[in-house]
């Protein structure tokens, strides 16, 4: 039994400050709406109303998106309302995960540079799905409206964990 | 020793101080400071590991084991620095190791005259008796290459990189810049790593012009072309390994106090222009300061314009021999040639050699250089695998049949003229190779003692103790006489080493084999390895949405399962005994969020689900959750939880904390693997939903200020059902389910209400006499109720029941995982470990979590069962304890005893429920 | 580190891949009705083969359960397929 909570930095404010270094910028990216939506690719597009869905490394564009997370999944950000559970005549199982996922923005043209300490990410190297292991914890990662902004999501549970390891990287 | 004007790589436009054990030197920009040292006159820079012979340089690169620096720069301190490939910096504070006070004067010199009680095995024959711990203080003491600091260094961190290219060619000598040009200019993209500070390689010791230009030129131009056709060349940085699947480690040095970088580079073909060594000749005295590599001594010249001695005896068996004493006249030095090969020889001199002598001649000098036959550095090769041949002609052995995608050439593929290394690299016909040798043996019956490994202090006569004791596999020479397991990992000592024991055998070299070559190739502080992934960020834990309020409310956060969660609220752990209390007369208000909530979606998901649990799934209603545990297929307990069923199609699994990932993953894994994907789908939206657990009598008074929208009375809710209500507009999921034993209510909301749920909860539980409570009292709740933890309270053995849970063992017909192996002989043992509850006698203490129960047989203590949980419980107002115990259902009233460190204690076994068996509190 | 190819992501390092067993490992139907010595079988008995073996991995991040046939003694990877029956 012990108290950890030295060893454990309090988390940051949900409303931080971004992180400057030279050529990139880390900043929290609030999302009003990220859904979940597992089944036949075509059917999931089609039901979130997404013309199609980003991989890696695709550019997402516009306030509203999908991103491939599986070859039976996206992520639909900012999508529309859908409820949770079985969507029958779609096939399509939906579960909202509008606070499941938390999501930041590393920008700039070192941004790719930096992904790159935690992950063999090559923009030759195409993928399927947007899910990657950065340093080793779960994330999806996309390039979202320029060639140098990067979308990362992570669960919530560890944003502060990536939060940390990339702020130190980009004031490197 | 002196510097050679117009020689050199040096900037002697910058000169810089350091010092050596405590003297002031100076030398330029561009030195190692084996190199400043030198040309200081200073050849003496260490002392040997075991007797403290005193050492200088033999190499002046990374084939260089004898000069083992502790270095000080701006109080930042690091501890084994070669110094032959430690760039010079202004202001350096070096100190040889294994010296004390001095490498000049070491006091433990006197260990030599020793020598011949520390033969090879020394320490296993020696310090066995009475107790090896009465000598390790003393060895501790005298072992180690320099003080190792027990504060780590702020802001020592290695950046680490991944990328990829077509070729990696390491080596930047005359091989690898051709065969770097020639595929860069090709269009293939290029990382031409090279571990130097200029490239070039052998290129400049060799002297002479390259293809008409002067090896500066030459390499400049070669390096502009690489770049030019898009290539990126890394200087400073050496390829440590080869691993799988074409992946190269390569580490590039920085300053001096700087953490190294390390880079993952996974290369389409990989190029090995690692180059060779010289093998240093085995005669006697041979470990003597000023006996240096050939090689070396070309090295401090060209590159660092040091002339290693003026009267230079050269003893060589090859015919790279002549033309390095015709650099070295050049530059100064009176030179004599010696054949290697006709042995015996001996130098004689303490500190400083005065001469070598073979039969009855004499030979004054004051540096021997001495070349055994160049060594092709073949390790990378090695370490992916590929083989080796042995080349008579060259006595040495080279690349055979290679790995996949991986070539070797230039002097690392035993090419040592410089011409054929051109054509070899750029794919042309080759020309006919110059280099010759005459083969050398270590004379066994020379007087004198003859060194095989300068660092770690290995003689001809340890290897011939090993033989004569039977350890002739090279691998058991190794270890036996730790040849080779210095921290140069044997670069030097391994072909002479090898080349005794073919002697001793009267075998051949290749018959006599090598030892396995390791990554790194050259040390690395382990630093390199370590990156970001340091403190925190090594296994990050899983964070709270609600954390910042449990802080404010005074929690003590600590780590269970992967989860930073609070241990208790306030002022130490004796608030724990108070939360439990509270819980039990009033309330008390948990953070549950880190409890799974997988969602199980789609036609088949109630079949899934019957496969999935022990328990019957399949004929849960909407609306209701059901207890159950998921078994490996080998019958064994993995995880218990409830399952809620949300609708036809949908169910939702709150399984224990700290499994939630390993059950998504088994459950993907059934769905995949043996099911129709199209018709169930696994969504983990634990993150999405926090939740706040009320428990307690007062609990649903609590709720019911909340304003949820739900009927709470205990007819319309019951226990084990759940119910969708509103908080604040939101969609709050209430599920009536207990670890506690008491009425319980689970809310859960989404990430953006919960902080107001949380102040809610609070707000209306104060008043009642409620607060906040952390996982340590609903310990305590949940062993008073006998309510189990998997993996504390049962182990990688139980199975359903054991625990009492074996209904579906007999009555469930559909399959189900770990079915079958619930009906095997191991499952029908009477003598199964299962879970009681124990009782202390009256007035005595909590069991020690743990202590093993006895069964005592014609004197002979047995365990029967071990105590998994105890606590004392503030509840009932005396210590209760479960354990596993073999046959222990049957044991009901038996009295035991416990054992614990050697103390005996007596314990009665009961249910494991001490606290409302008729369930009256739960049910409220 | 190898490097393996994921049949929906394309080549990806180990460590972002776990073994899930040997391919043609049917778990026997009904359960029930399996001998002591069938069932043993299934649970602990293994090919382990010297060279080509077929087994079935999972691509963690992606989540996809695939067959890879792969040389345990060159590790050289031979090919993948699907695991399941058709694609989407």
């Amino acid at each position: 039994m012990r108290n950890d909570n030295a060893k454990w930095a309090a988390p940051l404010e949900q409303n931080r400050a971004d992180v400057v270094g030279k050529n990139a910028r880390l900043s929290l990216q609030p999302l009003s709406r990220q859904t979940m939506l597992s089944g036949p690719a075509a059917q999931c597009l089609a039901l979130a109303d997404q013309p199609s869905a980003s991989g890696w490394p695709d550019i997402a564009r516009g306030e509203s998106y999908a991103i491939r997370l599986r070859r039976d999944r996206i992520l639909a950000v900012n999508g529309p309302a859908l409820t949770d559970g079985w969507h029958e005549r779609s096939g399509v199982a939906v579960s909202d995960m509008t606070g499941g996922y938390a999501a930041c923005t590393l920008s700039g043209p070192r941004a790719l540079d930096i992904l790159k300490t935690g992950t063999a990410l090559e923009l030759a190297l195409p993928s399927g799905s947007a899910m990657q292991r950065f340093h080793r914890q779960e994330v999806i990662i996309y390039r979202w409206q320029a060639e140098d902004t990067f979308r990362i999501h992570t669960q919530r549970g560890q944003l502060e964990s990536l939060w940390g390891l990339l702020a130190a990287l980009v004031v490197k | 020793m002196k510097r050679v004007e117009g020689l050199g790589l040096i900037d002697r436009r910058t000169p810089l101080n350091f010092s050596f054990d405590g003297k002031p030197y100076q030398g330029f920009a561009g030195d190692t400071l084996a190199s400043a040292l030198l040309a200081n006159g200073q050849r003496i820079m260490g002392r040997s590991f075991k007797y403290h012979r005193p050492r200088s340089v033999w190499g002046a690169w990374f084939d260089d084991p004898n000069a083992i620096f502790d270095i000080e720069l701006n109080g930042f301190h690091e501890p084994n620095c070669p110094a032959a490939t430690t760039y010079l910096e202004e202001g350096m504070q070096a100190r040889a190791v294994n010296a004390t006070p001095n490498a000049h004067s070491d006091i433990k010199g006197l260990l030599d005259k020793f020598n011949r009680f520390m033969p090879a095995g020394f320490y296993y024959k020696t310090f066995m008796w009475p107790n090896w711990h009465l000598f390790e203080g003393f060895i501790r003491n005298m072992a180690g290459l320099g003080r190792v600091e027990n504060v780590a260094k702020s802001g020592y961190i290695s950046e680490q990189h991944h990328a990829t290219c077509d070729v990696l060619v390491i080596g930047g000598g005359a091989a690898g810049l051709a065969a770097a040009r020639v595929a860069a200019e090709s269009g293939r993209s290029v990382i031409l790593a090279d571990d130097h500070r200029e490239f070039g390689g052998g290129l400049f010791r060799q002297g002479g012009l390259v293809e008409g230009q002067t090896p500066v030129d030459w390499v400049t131009e070669q390096l502009s072309a690489v770049t030019a056709a898009g290539g990126l060349v890394m200087p400073l940085t050496t390829a440590i390994g080869v691993y799988d699947h074409n992946l190269v480690g390569l580490v590039e040095a920085h300053a001096f106090g700087q953490a190294p970088s390390l880079h993952r580079i996974r290369a389409e073909q990989i190029i090995m222009a690692t180059g060779a060594i010289d093998r240093p000749v085995t005669f006697a005295n041979n470990d003597r300061p000023g006996i240096i590599a050939v090689d070396g001594a070309l090295e401090f010249l060209a590159r660092y314009g040091v002339l290693v001695g003026k009267n230079i005896a050269i003893l060589s068996n090859n015919s790279l021999a002549t033309p390095a004493a015709e650099i070295l006249r050049t530059a100064g030095a009176k030179v004599r040639l010696l054949d290697a090969s006709t042995g015996p020889f001996t130098a004689h001199g303490g500190k400083s050699l005065n001469a070598i002598s073979q039969g009855t001649e004499r030979i004054p000098c004051d540096t021997i250089l001495a070349s055994g036959g160049l060594v092709p550095l073949v390790h990378l090769w090695r370490h992916a695998g590929g083989k080796l041949s042995w080349r008579a002609d060259i006595a040495a052995f080279v690349p055979a049949k290679g790995p996949v995608g991986m070539q070797a050439i230039g002097a690392a593929n035993g090419t040592f003229d410089l011409d054929v290394s051109l054509s070899e690299a750029r794919g042309e016909n080759l020309p006919k190779s110059t280099y010759t040798l005459r083969p050398i043996q270590p004379d066994l019956t020379a007087k004198g003692r003859q060194w095989i490994d300068f660092q770690h202090d290995v003689t001809l006569k340890d290897i011939e103790l090993a033989a004569r004791e039977n350890y002739t596999s090279v691998e058991h020479l190794k270890r036996y006489t730790t040849l080779g397991m210095a921290s140069d990992q044997g670069k030097t000592s391994n072909m002479a080493g090898l080349a005794a024991m073919a002697t001793l055998q009267g075998k051949s070299i290749p018959e006599t084999g090598t030892t396995t070559f390791r990554p790194p190739f050259v040390p690395v502080p382990f630093e390199v390895y370590r990156g970001a992934r340091r403190g925190q960020y090594f296994n990050p834990l899983k964070r709270l949405v609600l954390e910042p309020e449990l802080r404010a409310a005074g929690a003590a956060m600590a780590e269970y399962g992967g989860s930073l969660r609070p241990a208790w609220f306030g002022s130490g752990p004796h608030e724990i005994t108070r939360e439990a209390i509270m819980a039990r007369r009033a309330a008390a208000i948990f953070d549950a969020s880190t409890l799974g909530k997988i969602e199980v979606i789609g036609p088949d998901a109630a079949a899934f689900l019957n496969f999935i649990y022990y328990n019957t799934m399949a004929t849960l209603k909407p609306g209701f959750i059901r207890y159950g545990f998921m078994l490996t297929e080998r019958g064994a307990v993995y995880d218990d939880g409830v399952v809620a069923r949300m609708g036809e199609n949908r169910f939702i699994i709150s399984c224990s904390s700290s499994h939630v990932d390993g059950v998504v993953a088994r459950l993907e894994a059934w769905r995949q693997d043996g099911n129709n994907p199209d018709r169930v789908f696994i969504h983990d939206t634990t993150p999405n939903w926090p939740t706040v657990t009320v428990t307690g009598p007062k609990a649903r008074e609590i709720l019911e200020s909340l304003d949820l929208q739900i009927d709470l009375a205990p007819e319309a809710f019951k226990h084990m059902t759940w119910r969708e209500g509103r908080f604040e507009g939101a969609v709050a999921r209430v599920s009536r389910v207990s670890f506690s034993g008491d009425t319980s209510f689970e809310i859960s909301v989404p990430v953006a209400t919960a902080t107001a749920l949380w102040q809610a909860a609070l707000a209306a539980g104060k008043p009642l006499g409620a607060g906040p409570a952390g996982v340590e009292a609903l310990s305590i709740l949940r062993a008073e109720k006998g309510y189990l933890i998997i993996g504390k309270d049962t182990d990688g053995d139980t199975m359903p029941h054991d625990l009492g849970f074996s209904i579906p063992r007999q009555k469930k017909t559909a399959d189900f995982v770990g079915d079958r192996s619930l009906h095997t002989e191991n499952a029908n043992r009477a003598d199964r470990k299962q879970l009681v509850g124990l009782m202390a006698p009256p007035g005595a203490a909590a069991l020690p979590t743990g202590a093993h129960l006895v069964e005592v047989t014609l004197g002979k203590r047995r365990s029967i069962g071990y105590v998994t949980s105890s606590y004392h419980s503030p509840t009932l107002g005396h210590p209760i304890a479960l354990a596993l115990i073999e046959g222990g259902a049957a044991r009901m009233g038996e009295d035991l005893t416990v054992w614990h460190m050697g103390k005996q204690s007596a314990a009665q076994v009961t249910s494991p429920c001490f606290y409302d068996p008729e369930g009256a509190a739960l049910h409220a | 580190m190898q490097r393996f190819p994921c049949p929906f992501c394309g080549p990806r390092d180990e460590r972002e891949f776990h073994f899930a067993g040997e391919a043609g490992k049917i778990r026997p139907t009904p359960s029930a009705a399996q001998s002591d010595t069938d069932w043993a079988t299934y649970l602990y008995e293994a090919q382990n083969p010297r060279g080509p073996s077929r087994e079935i991995w999972v691509h963690t991040p992606c989540q996809e359960y695939f067959i890879m046939t792969r040389d345990t003694v060159s590790m050289e990877v031979l090919g993948t397929e699907q695991l399941r029956k058709e694609t989407l």
